[in-house]
């Protein structure tokens, strides 16, 4: 400032100066050049103290890290650039030669503490959180001696500029109470993150509308447009069904469930999870990942597949389809599609990272239309007329590349048979930006033909029918065994969880196994969540639990799915109580099949005629 | 000739174009611009260790370019002996490149086989987002140094906007925004609440000419 005398260090902490009285709106403070060590820190390089430059610098490691220019330490531009030249020379594997000199070519005095002649004011280390030198100095006579100790007890360098400020000075005045060098008293660690974020930013909003996002396929807008009823599903809204006049979820999804075997239906299936696994070894890796044999998979079939966590539990299951001999596209549940995703990566990234395999989500890249029933291949050939959908020209699990025309123009189209309602069915794949005209071609192609749209009950309608498992099933604590899917294990190969699903108390065959369950009086009706109990003992947990529960067109009553300790077998001719202690209710029940329509499977290989 | 469905936008009928916020009935200047981009192409290439070399070279042969490094792009200027009107090369992932056309595919199909193609097109919703505020949204959204020195024009990142991966390509003027397509209308509705206090001005959205 002019006519302004600079200041004279006297030494600890003493200055010599004229005093002024200014205003000011900020006070801003700098702490002067420090290398930027945090990153490397984190990285978990010790930083050492630096005397010349009064800072810390990286230490020694053994890190594939070179550390150059102001990082470490070098000031003066001649001297950072001959750093970064060093860098290079030792990239290149020539010799480095001495390091460059660090710091400032001219250099203050330290000053870590003001302390005005004559008056006991504050010596603020921290000007953030008010921390004085006073209270480092107390913290160290009540005991604290540890850097991370004085620093919780102080908050010093825990405001938002993590000690950008104020740490060095604090570390000098601790190691000053100690009687240490600053070397002596050691630092603090870094995390993250380096530059300072909100918390919001970190946090996401999480508030009303925003608690969760939410995902929706490319048929969305239509189906609220169509007056379906939609349901959660994960992060997704489902159609759950499409009432028609004066109709009930009840009466709404057995509607479509008839009318689904009866003629046809289709459901937005976009949400199942999808990956692409490419690569040379993309045969080995989803064959060492599900339990079933893939690496023999034909090109252009398709085959279901479960997978097993480490510990030998079902994790989830899906379709897997080849594409090309070094091209799988793998379908996951809703549900699993981020956990298998993440576990694929876990597996290549660590675990076998020689394996030249790439894995993609594709989840929102396609828009997917499951049609069943009897006319599903009489419906889909109006809209794919290149296609022949013939019984033997596509077969069961036949994967295949189409054109199906659109009223804008046709579009490339990925078309399996595969099915979860247990009718003839195929899943029509277009790209997702195509979805909503496909799916309105396809309602009007269905709907001409006597057919409808339907939801997710009556989806589930039918999956229970058919004894085909879900979440509600697969819910963590199953065994392939316990799911009635022991058979699908290979005993050629090594999958995961192959060797920990081999434990006895995991293949114990009194562990509750996959049923069906009737009420003994067809006229009533259970719900999902009860417990099944010998009749002479309703109490506890019972013997198992139901896990879904619907009312069968098919059968004309009630029916769950469900697991009960040895499965069907032990159980059959006999009663077994279906206790539900929370709806007040207890009823007689016996035990099946799970597969209790068409067991098997007659109707999608397309082996008798429609109706029923 | 054959007729070409385009594809259908997540955003379609939902960002109605207008003054909102703050920016509403004239009270003050828009500090944001949306607009969503449509017809970008996006394709995907990977490759794998020990490769790096030999991509780098068939990049070269078939695109004239150099591989980006990681969270940086290539832009690829329109060519007059090439139908492709440019774009951007991005790196999400170190093993894979990601190809973004302004109009239609960068490379053809057959030869993307070669390092594995896969087209991503369909799964992404792209939004422009400018204005004087972006930075003060964009603080808002993402965990991330949006500061000139550290994401200067030409950069780019895979981050996330409430826990939704997106990622972003910051533009001469203002960034590129990609969105998965399931989340992006949830998505935008969030930027665009966060953008009514520095007021935001919807606009139409628009083909990827406006990027050329």
């Amino acid at each position: 400032m002019p006519g302004w005398r600079q200041p004279k260090h006297l030494g600890a902490g003493q200055l010599e100066c004229d005093h002024h009285i200014l205003g000011a709106e900020i006070i801003a403070s700098s702490a002067g050049f420090v290398p930027n060590i945090q990153l490397l820190s984190m990285r978990g390089i010790k930083p050492v103290w630096q005397e010349k430059i009064t800072s810390f610098v990286a230490g020694p490691h053994d890190l594939a890290v070179s550390v150059a220019g102001g990082a470490a330490g070098c000031f003066e531009d001649q001297a950072m650039l001959a750093s970064v030249e060093r860098f290079l020379r030792k990239l290149q594997g020539q010799k480095a030669g001495r390091p460059p000199a660090i710091g400032f070519a001219r250099t203050a005095d330290s000053l870590f503490e003001i302390r005005p002649p004559g008056k006991a004011g504050r010596a603020f280390l921290d000007p953030q959180h008010d921390v004085t030198s006073k209270d480092v100095r107390q913290a160290v006579q009540e005991g604290y001696l540890s850097v991370e100790h004085i620093k919780r007890y102080t908050t010093l360098g825990m405001a938002t500029d993590q000690g950008r400020n104020g740490n060095i000075n604090g570390l000098a005045v601790i190691a000053e109470a100690r009687g240490l060098s600053i070397s002596q008293a050691g630092v603090t660690g870094f995390r993250p993150p380096v530059t300072p974020v909100s918390i919001g930013a970190l946090a996401g909003r999480r508030a009303a509308a925003h608690f969760r996002p939410l995902r929706r396929t490319p048929m969305h807008d239509l189906h609220l447009e169509s007056g379906a009823v939609m349901t959660e599903a994960g992060l997704w809204q489902r159609p759950w069904y499409y009432p028609q006049a004066g109709q009930d979820l009840e009466a709404a999804s057995i509607a479509e469930a008839i009318r689904t075997r009866q003629i046809a239906g289709i459901c937005d299936v976009s949400t199942l999870g999808k990956i692409q696994v490419q690569g040379p070894d993309a045969a080995a890796f989803v064959n060492r990942l599900y339990v079933n044999n893939m690496g023999r998979l034909a090109v252009g079939k398709a085959r279901y597949g479960v997978m097993l966590r480490d510990d030998g539990m079902v994790f989830d299951d899906g379709t897997v389809m080849r594409l090309a001999e070094d091209d799988f596209l793998v379908s996951t549940t809703t549900a699993k599609a981020g956990p298998v995703m993440q576990f694929m990566e876990e597996l290549l990234q660590l675990r076998w990272p020689e394996m030249q395999v790439c894995v993609t989500s594709v989840t929102d890249a396609w828009a997917a239309v499951s049609i069943a029933g009897p006319a599903a291949a009489e419906i889909l050939a109006e809209l794919a007329p290149q296609s022949d959908f013939g019984p033997d020209a596509f077969a069961f699990m036949d994967v295949k590349h189409a054109r199906i025309s659109l009223p804008g123009g046709p579009v490339p189209a990925l078309i399996a048979r595969i099915s979860f309602s247990g009718e003839k069915a195929f899943e029509v794949w277009v790209g997702a930006g195509f979805g909503p005209a496909l799916w309105s071609a396809m309602t009007d192609a269905t709907e001409a033909a006597g057919g409808l749209r339907y939801g997710l009950e009556a989806l589930g309608i039918m999956r229970i029918e058919k004894g085909h498992v879900t979440v509600a099933e697969l819910d963590g604590r199953v065994t392939l065994e316990d799911a009635g899917l022991g058979r699908m294990a290979s005993a050629t190969k090594p999958f995961i969880g192959s060797v920990l699903r081999q434990r006895p108390a995991m293949m114990d065959k009194d562990r509750a196994q996959l049923v069906g369950i009737f009420p003994k009086n067809r006229a009533v009706r259970f719900s999902a969540g009860a417990l099944l109990c010998a009749p002479d003992a309703v109490s506890g947990h019972g013997k198992g639990w139901t896990s879904a529960v619907a009312h069968s067109p098919v059968l004309g009553h009630w029916i769950g799915l469900g697991f009960i300790a040895g499965g069907a077998e032990p159980w059959a001719g006999k009663t077994v109580m279906i206790a539900d202690p929370v709806r007040g209710q207890q009823i007689e029940g016996e035990i099946v099949s799970p597969h209790m329509v068409d067991p098997d499977g007659e109707r999608m290989r397309d082996r008798i005629g429609g109706g029923s | 000739m054959s007729k070409r469905l385009h594809q259908a936008s997540p955003l379609a009928g939902h960002c109605q174009p207008g003054f909102y916020g703050v920016a509403a009935k004239g009270r003050a200047k828009a500090g944001i611009r949306l607009q969503e981009i449509c017809g970008l192409d996006l394709a995907q290439l990977a490759w794998f260790a020990g490769q790096q070399a030999d991509f780098e070279v068939w990049l070269k042969k078939n695109l004239s370019a150099s591989l980006p490094g990681p969270g940086r792009s290539v832009r690829l200027a329109k060519r007059a002996n090439r139908q492709a009107g440019g774009g951007w090369l991005l790196r999400p992932e170190p093993r894979k490149l990601w190809l973004l056309g302004l109009s239609g595919p960068l490379l053809d199909p057959a030869k993307m086989a070669d390092y594995h193609g896969l087209d991503l097109g369909h799964g992404r919703c792209w939004l422009r987002l400018a204005g004087p505020s972006c930075l003060d949204v964009l603080r808002r959204m993402a965990a991330l140094d949006f500061s000139d020195a550290a994401f200067a024009p030409g950069q780019f990142a895979a981050t996330g906007f409430d826990q939704v991966p997106v990622h972003l390509l910051r533009l001469e003027e203002g960034w590129l925004i990609g969105l998965p397509r399931s989340y992006a209308l949830s998505c935008t509705q969030l930027i665009r609440e966060t953008s009514l206090q520095f007021g935001l001005q919807q606009m139409a959205a628009t083909g990827c000419e406006a990027l050329a």
